[in-house]
């Protein structure tokens, strides 16, 4: 029976069952989210180039972002969740970007675009056209 | 039907039984494969939002803070939390005065991270709005109802038997 079993288990194998899961499912866990920071990181450096912007952990990088006239920026969403980027003014809106989804935006007009996610308005950015 | 699953000494008698009836170590089957599940249940829980924590972005998620608490270290404090009742449930095997409150405290750790999820999704906690049903998100409440569904018994049952008379 389960408890007769479980009762000639050392008490000290029993303490370190749930610690070892534990730690195996964090290095598990970890290798494959390195793996993925990886790739991420390889579109974060997409993200340094002058016209694209990349969302990760919930935040828009880089802030401000700083084109020149009619550039094309393309929007990457690195999160597992839904995001948007939203000008405050509705002059663009690249509407529901699931995770891993990207769309590209073109500002014609010189200036600065306060921008949201429509999803989670907390998480705010600005893009400069000069 | 009952199982002794406490340590015997070389002469075969309980150490349970011969230092009195309160420490008596006798759990029915049922009440060991219920503390078993729910500490899973619990782990799973616990890895989901570990998971979230570093895989799906939820480790920049602060956009309002209550006493140091944010949603992002919200998803870490219930990973952790979810180690600690685990094995506080498995070690509650062993010495009974423990399983109480680690099924009770299981249980309540079910109870408080389904109800946040559901503020997540109507009005809000900690500012943070979750709009997606996603499937870490079903597992995990799948989990946790697990583990009150098994938690919450074995909380009963051990408050039963500590109130009942020693024989």
């Amino acid at each position: 029976m389960v408890g007769d079993r479980l009762g000639r288990v050392p008490t000290i194998a029993l303490a370190v069952v749930v610690p070892l899961v534990a730690l195996v499912t964090v290095v598990v866990t970890l290798n494959v989210t390195s793996n993925d920071a990886s790739s991420a990181s390889g579109a974060a450096k997409g993200a340094t180039t002058p016209n694209s912007i990349t969302i990760a952990n919930f935040q828009f990088s880089p802030d401000p972002l700083v084109v020149a006239t009619g550039t094309e920026v393309t929007v990457t969403n690195d999160d597992g969740t839904v995001h948007t980027v939203t000008a405050t003014d509705k002059s663009f809106d690249t509407g529901d970007l699931d995770g891993g989804a990207s769309a590209t935006i073109t500002l014609a007009k010189a200036g600065t675009y306060k921008y949201f996610c429509n999803i989670h308005n907390y998480m705010t950015g600005t893009i400069e056209v000069k | 039907m009952t199982t002794d699953i406490s340590t015997t000494t070389s002469a075969g008698a309980s150490t349970g039984a011969s230092t009195g009836a309160p420490t008596h170590r006798e759990l029915t089957t049922g009440t060991v494969v219920l503390t078993i599940v729910g500490a899973v249940a619990i782990l799973v829980s616990g890895w989901v939002h570990f998971y979230l924590y570093f895989r799906s972005g939820y480790r920049g998620i602060a956009p309002d803070e209550v006493l140091g608490l944010t949603i992002s270290r919200s998803f870490a404090v219930n990973a952790i939390a979810a180690v600690v009742l685990a094995e506080a449930l498995v070690l509650g095997l062993r010495s009974r005065a423990l399983l109480l409150p680690a099924a009770a405290l299981g249980a309540g750790f079910g109870v408080a991270t389904l109800v946040a999820y559901f503020l997540s999704r109507t009005r809000g906690l900690l500012g943070f709005e979750e709009t997606a049903t996603t499937t870490e998100a079903v597992l995990a409440m799948v989990a946790e109802a697990v583990a009150i569904v098994t938690l919450v018994p074995v909380a009963l049952t051990e408050l039963r038997a500590r109130r009942r008379p020693a024989r």
